[in-house]
């Protein structure tokens, strides 16, 4: 059996998926481990990743922790959501009465849920002794999250005993969770190009991807990303505007209205119901009691807003969105919209139906939603790892050299896990600005001429009085495949002995299938 | 106004693309920039120019002289 694990900043769920899973269950595609403490009640729902730390308590995750922090008043304690966010920034999270925690084994509580939620799931049942432990897994993030959020994650895994199996970007495994059949795999998208828009709680993330005309090998030919604008923005510029209505209702002043504790935690979540709700009814009611207090008298929310208001006030993210697709196109060089063969919707925010408008304007009657979206990536991720896929890096990366050529120093096909170093020597044939810049690129697309500049690049100070061929600065540089499908690579001069590092996180997955 | 950007970082790095681990630098002569290459050299005599330099970098070289005032020697001759 092997596992997926969709790590989400909103929700998590685990999927499982194997020969012992096809034969108890005869089922076509993973298992989504939903959370059984709300399926008689909510149905098939995954793990909020919320948080709780109670006074002299261990820390209690899902829905516990999220239905708490939205009823809970109690003085002492914490409640912490949207940690992925946090992640990579080597910050410590502030609890209560000054406890403070890296954000990282914040995480790790929700890793630590999700195993053992997985480990005794009742609808493993079936396979009795034969379900075992979870050991390793694989894990997908979004397509901009960088090495120090995905060595976070690796972090997190760690202290919660998963082994990481590898790192898959979210739409790209979403694809595979929808489309793949236990008998013929992928290969339904022979030769095809399939769009994933994925849009969740805290990113926007973009992948387009291609299936070889022989049905080998699936490989991403673009992916494009934001963070700063999914559900949880639009969460809290729905609470802004709630804030300001009730606001000028109550004659009220912006600084009479601290709204602390478990009032703005009751508030985000009324807030984020609110939200889901105008996907499928055209209002819905905002309540919050005792929003706040004035003068010792409590005073409550009560709202309402429309669809229209709603995707008004998220008209920017939609806009931006739009330019996001447009982007991956162009990264792929498509010159049409219709060379794309499928379009897959997955995520919450996907739900709005001003955002499906969006892609139907595109793409038209191309674009599908999910089913079970909020599985689809951890189902891919659970595929890839029963199917033992190994990914491989699909575009080279190269240096550019002083005349405009590039060398390749990383090439296509190349496994995306911890491998043996290369090094290689530069000269720096202008000493004279005191730095070798060594500017890294990808090409637009394997095969073809056009590289595209990466955010990356090395200065290497060196010496500038050099004036003898002999004496020209070797820039050594070494460029390594880490744990976290990154590239590190690192450069230092023979003459000032000094050295420079970067990593490059935009690489691009492909996987063999076998 | 429009302000644009006048910063310009240029790769000033070259390869053997045949022996990427050599260490041997003559190989990259051919790279220098013109301007920095007659430094290199120490003279500005034509005939030992044209059997030392490449066209691009006899061309990069012209263009850097071409800016220099009446009389004005080039950064060879700076500190002679």
């Amino acid at each position: 059996m092997a596992f997926g694990v969709d790590f989400e900043t909103t929700n998590s769920i685990v999927c499982t998926w194997g020969s012992q899973i096809r034969e108890a269950f005869q089922n076509e595609k993973p298992i989504a481990l939903w959370d059984t403490s709300v399926i008689a009640t909510l149905g098939k729902r995954p793990h909020p990743s919320v948080v709780w730390y109670a006074p002299g308590k261990e820390a209690v995750v899902g829905h516990e922790a999220k239905s708490r922090m939205l009823s809970y008043d109690g003085m002492g304690h914490a409640f912490v959501r949207s940690i992925k966010r946090r992640l990579g920034r080597n910050e410590d999270v502030e609890l209560t009465g000054g406890r403070r925690k890296p954000a990282f084994e914040i995480a790790a509580e929700i890793f630590r849920h999700l195993k053992n939620d997985a480990e005794k799931h009742a609808s493993l049942a079936l396979l009795g002794d034969r379900r075992g432990t979870i050991s390793e897994c694989v894990v997908t993030v979004p397509v901009n999250y960088d090495g120090l959020q995905r060595r976070d994650i690796r972090r997190a895994m760690e202290r919660a005993g998963l082994r990481l199996r590898c790192f898959l970007h979210e739409p790209f495994a979403a694809l595979i969770g929808h489309f793949y059949n236990w008998e013929a795999k992928l290969q339904q998208l022979r030769g095809k190009r399939v769009l994933v828009f994925d849009w969740g709680g805290g990113t926007l993330d973009v992948c387009l991807a291609e299936v070889s005309e022989d049905g080998s090998e699936i490989a991403e030919l673009a992916h494009d990303g934001i963070e700063d604008r999914a559900g949880d923005d639009f969460d809290k510029k729905l609470m802004t505007d709630l804030k300001l209505r009730f606001l000028s209702k109550s004659g009220l002043k912006l600084d009479d209205v601290p709204i602390r504790g478990s009032a703005a935690d009751r508030f985000w979540g009324a807030a984020e119901r609110a939200k889901i709700e105008l996907s499928s009814i055209a209002s819905a009611a905002v309540e919050v009691a005792n929003f706040i207090e004035i003068y010792g008298k409590p005073i409550d929310l009560e709202e309402r807003i429309e669809r229209e208001e709603f995707e008004n006030l998220i008209n920017d993210e939609v806009i931006a969105a739009e330019a996001c697709v447009h982007r991956c196109l162009k990264k792929a060089r498509l010159s049409s919209a219709g060379l794309v063969d499928h379009v897959l919707m997955v995520g919450g925010t996907s739900c709005i139906p001003a955002v499906r408008q969006m892609l139907e304007k595109t793409f038209g009657a191309r674009v599908a939603v999910a089913a079970e979206p909020d599985a689809a990536i951890a189902r891919g991720a659970a595929i890839v790892a029963a199917e033992r896929w190994e990914p491989f890096n699909v575009k080279p990366i190269a240096v550019k050299l002083s005349d405009d050529s590039f060398f390749t120093v990383l090439p296509a096909k190349r496994e995306l896990k911890a491998s043996a170093s290369s090094a290689f020597t530069f000269y720096c044939i202008d000493p004279r600005p005191a730095v070798a810049n060594l500017m890294f690129y990808e090409q637009a697309v394997n095969g073809d001429a056009e590289y595209r500049a990466l955010n990356a690049c090395l200065a290497v100070p060196s010496d500038p009085t050099i004036r003898q061929i002999a004496n020209l600065d070797r820039i050594v540089a070494r460029f390594v495949v880490t744990d976290d499908a990154t590239l590190f690579c690192e450069a230092q001069s023979s003459s000032t002995g000094k050295l420079d590092s970067c990593e490059i996180y935009d690489l691009s997955f492909g996987l063999r299938l076998k | 106004m429009i302000m644009k950007a006048n910063i310009l970082v240029k790769s000033n790095v070259w390869i053997d693309k045949e022996r990427p681990q050599s260490e041997w630098p003559h190989v990259s002569a051919d790279h220098i920039p013109g301007d920095l290459m007659i430094e290199f050299l120490g003279t500005q005599d034509k005939r030992v120019l044209n059997t030392k330099m490449t066209p691009k970098q006899i061309e990069e070289y012209l263009a850097y002289r071409f800016f220099l005032f009446h009389g004005q020697k080039g950064l060879a001759y700076i500190n002679k």
